[in-house]
């Protein structure tokens, strides 16, 4: 469609049928829609499902509260969007037609739903026979636990990752948010376009299955090796690191405001007291080799810290880094959206959208010197692209498509249904 | 040969340490062939970040580097001598992809940028991977991957409420980075095949990081309602009274595990419990605002149980709760054994280890486990056999110290 074509996205004429939910599918198929795909996500007629997991911005009795979920339309920019009731024959022949057009269809339903709905990749290729079907199992569609249903913090559990996270002599604790479905995004949309460029040369598609679990288990492939060579589990150690010191968070003048310097030469260390203006610690010999600064780490982080706590984060940041100490302010979302850094490499995505209004949102974590990125375009509202959907794309006759809206195959708005 | 994703596209990967190693294992994982550039001697310093066979220091035996590096080849080259790079050169000019991690400028200050390469190759793909980006204020700062953590905001979300923010297990920052970096490669190659040009890729590591917010509201919570997301420990940042819950790890009585409410069956903890106030549409239409309540039902129920006991109960009536594994319990699982995630590789000198397979097992793109090489192990190879230089240009030029 038009602004596909007419710019220079390295995806442009790539069609990519998203039937995903929540957050790990959505998210790979949006940075697809950046790099220039056609998205066209396939709704339920009965509003969005991912309304019941994330942030809102709906309020009861405002106008079109659907449109306003903030989470829905952070995942979801720059895609199309048809809503389409799979529970009817109809909405199921319109499904296959729509992917009988299409490169890719992309799903996150638990194992069984798409031989219930009709929809396996054998059935779709009578439609598509080059078609490229990816499917996101929690732990994996064969196995003993291939039934087994998991959210993305669960695989980081089941996978190694939460159990290598958390404080020193603490519990086990969990990385990020929904770390592992943005991990598991970025190896199912690199998958998907590798999927593609072999497809421009053998002419064949492929089902692909990339499994949550098993991409938690790939950033963290090193700690699985490292317990078999040294025959050491890992333990958790905080911040800390096994061979840097000082290597750590320290807190800055104000409220929960904090800053990490991470030491590890001895060169390193030199410049970091040049920075904190060489005191005169009685003891400093206790920390002028790397072993020796690993041995009394506690008193070492507990000097930093009365040198860290009346200044702010960012003087540390600064000052350090001057001294060519690697240092971080530690960010807060307020401190990123105003931060200079951020804002020279235009980063963060601005998107305006028709109901749900100005919003700001992560974008794409990297710039291609030639290909143009599709930033700043907001997701679709409910049902947005329904007509473009079957009149344009499927070339449906008008009384064809008034039918299907006579029987709520394919609402505008959503239908009621009671969960 | 079997056909894969990307056969024919040659890599070098000129990166040190994590994120451009996992770059470039992505690409070998799909089929590339990768040649991996590394400095005489020390070689990449993931070679001595470990951990180590039986603990000791020896650049053959470390887990980070076998780990990243597995199936591609090793060329030594001395970058600061003009017969290395003159090596390099010459290879970029059948190349597909260069990866390379150095900090922002030295490319140019080597003679090495992608400006000057592209006028060897048009069509070369260049992706440099940073902490903090190629422009902006902050570029020439000195990153690592705690860095990165902290200024992605990333930091500010993990952790305990009432203590220090937490990095995460592992070196996340590197892995994004890495990520981020083969899916640019991945695009920059299509365009390619489209244009026949390469292009410059600039790739943050932060910007990777932070890119791990979406969906979160990570900005608009502040803008449009002045909330600030903020670790929550084990729960998900989201704290709206009215959100699911639960979704944290809780002990049993032989460990931990992860506990997450059910879309197919919200009144599934009561059935676990036999807690009648968690079918309740006090607790259910507020879930997030009883997040204490439902902790201690659960709690209550859990000490009695194994997590094994905890995973089949709850699985069986579709509740997805989850065991929290160790790492020597996720090599043996009995879903990872099934699927054969991990297959046995035999190396020189680390001997025979249970490696990971990959992400990527695709029916169209078979995945093939091959040990990763020693340091400068393909030099001959390459340098004999693909450039054709003499058997006495190899002995001239590791004397001169160029490989």
């Amino acid at each position: 469609m038009s602004d596909n074509n007419q710019r220079n996205f390295p995806l442009t004429g790539i069609r990519i049928v998203d039937l995903t939910n929540v957050i790990a599918g959505p998210v790979s198929t949006r940075v697809l829609a950046q790099l220039g795909a056609e998205v066209i996500k396939v709704e339920v007629p009965w509003g969005r499902a991912i309304g019941n997991i994330a942030m809102h911005t709906d309020v009861p009795g405002e106008l079109r509260p659907y449109n306003k979920v903030a989470s829905f339309n952070e995942v979801n920019r720059g895609k199309r969007s048809i809503a389409i009731d799979l529970a009817q024959e109809e909405g199921r022949i319109l499904l296959r037609e729509i992917i009988s057009v299409s490169d890719v269809v992309i799903e996150n339903y638990s194992p069984r739903v798409m031989g219930n709905l009709e929809l396996s990749y054998e059935s779709l290729l009578t439609e598509r026979p080059d078609l490229i079907m990816v499917s996101m199992p929690a732990l994996g569609g064969s196995g003993p636990w291939s039934s087994y249903i998991s959210f993305g913090p669960g695989t980081d559990a089941l996978g190694g990752l939460s159990d290598v996270t958390g404080y020193e002599n603490g519990p086990p604790h969990k990385p990020g948010n929904y770390y592992a479905d943005h991990n598991s995004a970025f190896h199912v949309s690199t998958g998907i376009v590798a999927a593609l460029s072999q497809r421009r040369r053998t002419g064949k598609g492929q089902r692909m299955e990339i499994v949550l679990r098993e991409v938690t288990m790939a950033v963290i492939g090193e700690q699985f090796l490292g317990y078999q060579l040294s025959g050491d589990a890992p333990v958790r150690m905080g911040s800390h690191h096994r061979d840097a010191a000082p290597h750590n968070v320290y807190p800055c003048r104000g409220d929960d405001e904090w800053v990490v310097i991470a030491v590890e030469s001895d060169e390193e260390w030199r410049r970091l007291c040049d920075a904190i203006g060489n005191p005169n610690w009685s003891d400093y010999d206790r920390f002028a080799t790397k072993p020796d600064r690993l041995d009394n780490q506690d008193e070492l982080d507990s000097r930093i810290t009365d040198w860290t706590r009346n200044q702010t984060n960012y003087e540390i940041m600064h000052k350090l880094q001057g001294h060519g100490v690697k240092a971080g302010a530690v960010l807060k979302s307020p401190d990123v959206l105003s931060d200079p850094h951020f804002k020279s490499r235009g980063f963060i995505d601005e998107t305006d959208h028709e109901d749900a209004g100005t919003n700001h949102h992560p974008g794409l974590p990297f710039r291609l010197s030639r290909s143009e990125r599709r930033m700043g375009v907001a997701a679709p509202m409910f049902a947005e692209h329904s007509d473009w959907a079957l009149a344009e794309l499927l070339c449906l006759e008008p009384s064809d498509i008034a039918n299907l809206r006579d029987k709520n195959t394919t609402p505008l708005e959503p239908v009621d249904r009671t969960f | 040969m079997t056909d894969t994703a990307l056969s024919g596209v040659y890599v070098l990967d000129l990166s040190d340490g994590m994120s451009g190693g996992y770059c470039s294992k992505v690409l070998r994982d799909l089929g590339a062939d990768v040649i991996k550039i590394e400095a005489p001697r020390a070689g990449d310093s993931t070679r001595g970040m470990g951990p180590f066979l039986n603990g000791v220091p020896n650049i053959e035996t470390s887990a980070t580097f076998l780990y990243l590096n597995a199936g591609k080849q090793s060329l030594t080259l001395n970058l600061e001598s003009d017969e290395g790079r003159k090596i390099l050169r010459r290879l970029i000019g059948n190349s597909d992809v260069l990866v390379e991690s150095f900090k922002p400028g030295m490319m140019d200050a080597l003679g090495l940028g992608h400006s000057e390469l592209e006028k060897l190759n048009l069509a070369l793909v260049t992706a440099s991977i940073s902490y903090f980006g190629a422009t902006g204020p902050y570029s020439d700062y000195e990153g690592s991957d705690l860095v990165a953590y902290a200024v992605s905001g990333y930091m500010y979300l993990t952790g305990d409420e009432d203590r220090e923010p937490l990095k995460a297990g592992g070196s996340q920052s590197e892995y994004q980075a890495g990520m981020a970096g083969a899916m640019s490669i991945m695009a920059a190659l299509t365009h390619r095949d489209f244009t026949g040009e390469g292009q410059h890729i600039d790739v943050s590591a932060i910007e990777a990081l932070n890119a791990t917010f979406d969906g979160v509201g990570y900005y608009s919570a502040y803008e449009n309602r002045g909330v600030v997301p903020k670790r929550a420990g084990t729960r998900l940042v989201q704290r709206e009274p009215h959100g699911a819950y639960p979704s944290t790890l809780l002990p049993c009585k032989d460990g931990w595990v992860h506990v997450h409410y059910s879309p197919s069956n919200p009144e599934g903890i009561a059935m676990l419990t036999g807690d009648e106030r968690m079918e309740s549409d006090d607790v259910l239409s507020e879930m997030r605002g009883h997040a204490d309540e439902i902790d201690a039902s659960l709690t209550e129920w859990l000490k009695d149980h194994t997590r094994e006991e905890i995973q089949t109960l709850a699985q069986e009536i579709r509740v997805p709760f989850t065991m929290v594994q160790s790492i020597p319990e996720v090599l043996e699982d009995p879903q990872n054994t099934a699927r054969g995630f991990f297959v046995d590789i035999e190396h020189p000198e680390a001997g025979a280890l249970k490696y990971l397979t990959s992400p990527y097992r695709l029916p169209e793109s078979p995945w093939h486990a091959v040990r990763a090489p020693l340091l400068g192990e393909h030099n001959r190879d390459i340098i004999c056999g693909a450039l054709g230089y003499s058997d006495g240009d190899f002995q001239r030029l590791k004397e001169a110290n160029a490989i």
